[in-house]
């Protein structure tokens, strides 16, 4: 899975760098400790202006998740979009974790 | 905590980039309600329980980044109220710099111990056996605590096997180190202008988003451009605020884009600080004074001022980092203006001291900054730049983070006597500024180089920042290594003369 984080002005100021915070910690903790689905991978990329912002009003933060945009784009939306790719039948993996923990 | 309140965050924001919008489309401020409809639109409330207040809110905020000062719901007039006065294209706010925005704030209940309904009645109830004042009866539905007996000790919290007894206390008043925040006759927050040493602390940390500081973006984007010189003077903190692939060279063009002349880095003052200090210590430690501490953080030098007045003289005479750079610039620029940009909400303060009001015009944080850099719709990391900023040695540029002045200052007391041991002591965030100086007041910290800083993690985690502490450390470690500088004596944009006050 692929997630692109804007990083321009507009998205900066709302929030773009507690978003990158998140999915780091999210990369390090659940995904990484918990060793999810095998053929699962994490990519966290940052990327200049989409000029998403530039036409239309209040966007920002704006994410690509594998080339789909999200407009208004919140850490718990974006992180649970990524636990759903994770776990293969993830109500199944999320009972697991919690026996585990 | 800070990162997680994302809301609030982005109301501030929100309204720092309209303000700043404001000012450079000249939008009539007699219209400023139309502002509240532009930034809290539709019918359905977002925030808070319904929409008018949400706007109500959000005028009181506009208002406040204009200049005004905060008001009750007693005075809550015409959302335009007062607007001429601050019209204008120089310094206009007056002290309180803090206030609490009474309508949004929730008056949450002050310290408590209490118990939750996760209370199963038990038999052994041990919190009834511990507490020292009998103020545990178990009653039909649970332990129920006598809140005019308890002494809020938090035995019996630490003793329920259900965790069902909790202590709490107002995040507000929680996280104020000076213990200004009381209530009013609403039980709403107050703040005592006397004792508040305007950190930002209880502006991080309120839920409710119901304190705010003072703003000068308005008038000095009226400033910049009624024509005017105007140079702008960076904090160290600045490296990484600006976008995760902003250069700090690119963050210096973005800001001549805003129509400001020219960007001197405060790293610059930094190391006229650092020179003075260590020259300072070894005068003076510990022959004519005990222990030195330092003094560029404005709210750590005013908390010693107000409430240790008898070691007050063992702070650092020399002038701040943001003194020393406004200087630099307004001895070759004397009618032009200066704003300092920073992570700080006190230095909008301490530009208001008699010494230091001539040289710093403006003070300005990074998020207003970011805001002003959205309504001109400018992409620093767009900008190309050529060349390398160099200003400020390595150490000057560590400043930034916490440690690093008394590790600056430190290195240059070796460089001057390298057989000199120097033992330092730093203290983060407000309330163990106020430990450390207690001690020192004790003759426990003689001999020391005292830093202290009222931000955890030194000016990164200051309350105007817009980046997480931990991400902008990395960046300003990666700036600070590309000086050319090692040190503030081999600095070649210092003269000789700027050594000493």
């Amino acid at each position: 899975m692929r997630i692109e984080v804007c990083v321009g002005s507009n998205c900066t100021m709302m929030g773009a760098d507690a978003i990158i915070v998140s999915l780091e910690n999210l990369k390090e903790t659940i995904l990484e400790k918990n060793g999810i689905r095998p053929d699962f991978s994490l990519e966290i990329e940052i990327v200049r202006c989409l000029g998403e912002c530039k036409n239309k009003q209040s966007v920002s933060p704006v994410v690509i998740i594998d080339g789909v945009v999200h407009h208004n784009a919140s850490r718990e939306e974006i992180m649970s979009v990524i636990l759903d790719a994770a776990f293969e039948c993830h109500d199944h993996q999320f009972e697991t974790l919690k026996d585990n923990n | 905590m800070k990162e997680s309140y994302n809301d609030i965050i982005k109301i501030r924001r929100m309204v720092f980039a309209d303000i700043a919008r404001i000012a450079y489309d000249d939008i009539d401020l007699k219209k400023l309600g139309d502002e509240t409809y532009r930034l809290i639109p539709g019918e359905k409330a977002q925030y808070r329980e319904n929409i008018f207040r949400e706007r109500a809110v959000i005028g009181e905020r506009l208002r406040l980044a204009l200049g005004l000062d905060a008001r009750t719901a007693a005075e809550t007039g015409a959302i335009s109220e007062g607007i001429e006065d601050i019209d204008v294209d120089t310094r206009v706010y007056t002290p309180p710099l803090v206030s609490v925005i009474k309508i949004a704030c929730e008056a949450c209940p002050t310290k408590s111990v209490f118990v939750t309904d996760n209370c199963r009645k038990c038999l052994a109830h041990p919190c009834k056996n511990v507490c020292p004042k009998n103020a545990i009866t178990i009653e039909k539905g649970g332990a129920v605590i006598d809140q005019a007996k308890c002494i809020k000790c938090g035995l019996c919290k630490n003793e329920c096997p259900y965790h069902a007894i909790v202590e709490y206390e107002r995040p507000c008043s929680k996280s104020c180190g000076v213990n200004a925040i009381g209530s009013d006759y609403l039980g709403r927050a107050e703040i005592d202008d006397f004792k508040c040493v305007a950190c930002g602390k209880c502006i991080q940390e309120c839920p409710f988003g119901a304190i705010a500081d003072k703003s000068e973006i308005y008038q000095l984007i009226k400033t910049i451009r009624s024509g005017k010189q105007v140079y702008a003077i960076i904090a160290p903190s600045f490296a990484g605020q600006f976008g995760a692939l902003t250069t700090p060279e690119q963050v210096f063009a973005g800001i001549r884009q805003l129509g400001i002349k020219e960007v001197v880095e405060v790293g610059l003052g930094a190391d006229i600080t650092t020179l003075n200090e260590a020259k300072e210590f070894i005068e003076m430690v510990p022959e004519k004074e005990p222990f030195m501490g330092t003094s560029c953080c404005y709210s750590w030098k005013l908390m010693v001022e107000k409430n240790f007045p008898e070691i007050n003289d063992y702070i650092s005479e020399s002038s701040t980092p943001m003194v020393y750079s406004s200087h630099y610039i307004k001895k070759s620029h004397p009618d032009s203006k200066v704003v300092f940009i920073g992570p700080c909400i006190s230095k909008k303060l301490e530009a208001l001291q008699e010494n230091v009001k001539d040289y710093v015009d403006f003070v300005i944080t990074f998020e207003e900054l970011m805001g002003m850099f959205v309504a001109k719709g400018i992409e620093p990391s767009e900008i190309e730049v050529d060349g390398k900023i160099e200003q400020a040695s390595v150490t000057g540029r560590g400043y930034a983070v916490g440690g690093g002045v008394a590790k600056a200052v430190e290195a240059r007391i070796h460089e001057l006597n390298p057989d000199q041991e120097v033992k330092i002591e730093c203290a983060e965030g407000l309330a163990e500024c106020v430990k450390i100086m207690k001690l020192a007041k004790l003759g426990l910290k003689n001999g020391l180089l005292l830093e202290g800083m009222a931000c955890n993690y030194g000016c990164i985690g200051g309350p105007g920042t817009v980046v997480t502490a931990a991400r902008a450390k990395k960046s300003v470690a990666d700036f600070s290594k590309e000086s050319p500088f090692s040190s503030p004596a081999e600095n070649a944009n210092i003269k000789s003369e700027e050594i000493l006050k």
